[in-house]
């Protein structure tokens, strides 16, 4: 009991990780309507970045992730620009550039194990001390989480709701075609979204540093939980997409008390697939299938 | 050299099999699935136990296998029909994620990550389909009966009602077709081919591992679709052969192993960036105006 308990609780602190990187990848859908897939890949690059930082160059951890925020949003930027802006001009559909959103994480993924090598890199997990609640145990690191995803959740909401840019954002979600007849500028509302998305990704894999070390090709998994807390939280909201990662993470993390560890990496897809049969609305009432227009 | 040549043109061979039925699905259906890869394991799979583990002759294993994959594509395609688009694209990713763990840790079946040996070489009459020349004739044949099927499915009313089914799923529901079924009967036939691809593979190599039947098999099958051409029953043809023979070029340069695999990945996921960004109807696609022309 006490073990179910613990992975309970892993699962729970694991959900805030996950459900940053899902908040990022629900913003830029919701907003581009884009499903950026190689969102994967900014959120491996930012892993790297924080680990040139923080190992190679031996800058302290705070100021390690922020440059790795910026330059992970200056990737997405350079995505935004040079791929989906021109597609988006010439009239590409979407799927079209869900298929080159996928081109795009394998050209990155496979660049970056040519830079970095195939191993796995991992950080020295100084900082895990643990306190004991009850018959838990909780580490430093998830306390660190459990902050870090709170306050990017605050910040976004609080940026989208009361910054000038943030109205933008969600005038532009809402509907486009008004959004731009009240004279807001659509391609910069994109880019805008599209920087916050992939920074919001650094913080995220650097916990991941932490906790389980990284390679070049886990970006595809992770995007895909993102995609898939998306798709049951209902999309347009980002509270489900929250909600929709943390039920993945605990039912991953719980998953293990029963089901061989092999089979981890499907218990997503069986949460999806679930779903998809028994409760298609979502949480929150939307349909899965049909998007919204 | 005139073994690896032979050995690029029946690999040039099975994904034109493999091409061709997914493409019956993208190109003609409208439906996007990346779960191609699933199917051409499922028939390897299927061809390499029957035939090496209950020693029945691979010819008549591949019938068999047919009805298999042909079963899981249905298995797939009631839960995911009523989805659309990127929905689509998850849904099928997840049934390639899973079919690939089955691959890895059904052990007694598949062998798990170590795969299957001792697969046996086709055979009939007594002749076993042992040297290259043999083999790639007997590829080729299937090719051609696999162009053939696609072909008479493409004309025939069937086809033209997946075409409008593609083009508008409301308007061809309000002309009073049955799109639930014509989208499950699609998923069967495209199932049933890729996993003849996959038995062909099976008799070929001899060993399979779950390693050849991954995601990124998945993605690479739908690149050679798209560097093709969608619309087109050529497409598929064109996109094998640069596909397949492009990166291979590289062996040319000199680069280390470990190197040379990521610029490989590197070159086809380019690839696929480019032509969806310049020219998303493919190679041999028409081209913008005249699809507007229509």
């Amino acid at each position: 009991m006490d073990l179910l308990l613990q992975l309970l609780v892993n699962g729970l602190f694991q959900g805030f990780v996950y459900a940053i990187i899902a908040l990022g990848f629900a913003l830029i859908f919701n907003t581009t309507k884009i499903f950026h897939l190689a969102h994967g890949a900014v959120y491996t690059f930012s892993a790297y970045m924080t680990y040139l930082f923080l190992v190679v160059f031996g800058i302290p951890l705070i100021p390690a992730v922020i440059c790795s925020m910026i330059l992970s949003g200056i990737l997405g930027a350079l995505i935004e620009i040079g791929f989906y802006r021109p597609m988006r001009r010439w009239q590409s559909s979407l799927l079209v550039i869900l298929i080159a959103s996928i081109g795009l994480l394998i050209f990155i993924e496979n660049g970056i194990q040519l830079i970095f090598g195939s191993d796995m890199k991992r950080l020295a997990s100084g900082m895990l001390h643990a306190t004991h609640v009850g018959p838990v145990t909780i580490t430093s690191l998830q306390w660190a989480t459990l902050i870090l995803g709170f306050s990017m959740f605050a910040a976004l909401y609080l940026f989208l709701k009361y910054a000038k840019v943030g109205n933008e954002i969600r005038a532009i979600t809402n509907d486009p075609e008004v959004g731009r007849i009240i004279g807001i500028d659509a391609d910069r509302v994109y880019l805008v979204t599209m920087v916050i998305g992939s920074a919001m990704a650094a913080p995220a894999s650097a916990c991941i540093c932490y906790q389980t070390g990284i390679h070049a090709f886990m970006g595809f998994h992770v995007v895909l939980i993102g995609a898939i807390a998306v798709i049951i939280g209902g999309v347009g909201s980002l509270i489900g997409a929250g909600l929709g990662a943390m039920l993945i993470a605990v039912a991953e993390n719980v998953g293990i008390w029963k089901i061989d560890s092999n089979w981890q990496a499907i218990i997503a897809f069986g949460v999806l697939f679930f779903f998809i049969l028994f409760r298609p609305t979502g949480f929150f009432g939307h349909r899965i299938w049909k998007m919204k227009v | 050299m005139e073994y690896f040549i032979l050995h690029f043109l029946i690999m040039i061979c099975l994904y034109i099999i493999l091409g061709l039925s997914f493409n019956l699905l993208l190109g003609n259906a409208g439906m996007f699935s990346i779960a191609h890869a699933a199917f051409f394991g499922v028939g390897a799979y299927a061809t390499g136990v029957i035939t090496r583990d209950l020693g029945i002759n691979f010819f008549l294993a591949l019938p068999i296998t047919f009805v298999i994959a042909g079963f899981i594509g249905v298995l797939l395609a009631i839960p995911v029909l009523r989805l659309s688009d990127e929905y689509l694209v998850i849904a099928t990713l997840g049934f390639q994620v899973i079919v690939y763990s089955i691959f890895m840790n059904w052990e007694r079946m598949t062998g798990g990550p170590e795969g299957l040996a001792g697969i046996p070489k086709p055979e009939v009459f007594g002749f076993v389909f042992e040297s290259q020349w043999s083999y790639f004739v007997l590829s080729l044949c299937f090719t051609a009966l696999c162009f053939w099927i696609v072909w008479c499915i493409q004309e025939s009313p069937f086809g033209r009602t997946l075409k409008s089914i593609r083009e508008d799923e409301v308007c061809s529901q309000a002309l009073g077709k049955d799109i639930v079924k014509m989208k499950i009967i699609v998923f069967m036939i495209t199932s049933a081919l890729a996993s003849l691809s996959g038995g062909l593979y099976a008799g070929y190599v001899t060993y399979i591992s779950p390693y050849s039947f991954n995601l990124h098999e998945s993605i690479f099958i739908l690149s050679i679709v798209v560097v093709g051409g969608i619309h087109k029953i050529y497409g598929p043809l064109i996109g094998a052969v640069v596909m397949v023979v492009l990166p291979e070029l590289m062996r040319f340069i000199a680069l280390p192993e470990s190197v040379a695999a990521n610029f490989r990945q590197m070159i086809y996921a380019g690839l696929l960036v480019g032509f969806m960004m310049f020219r998303p109807e493919g190679l041999v696609g028409r081209g913008r105006m005249e699809e507007e022309k229509e």
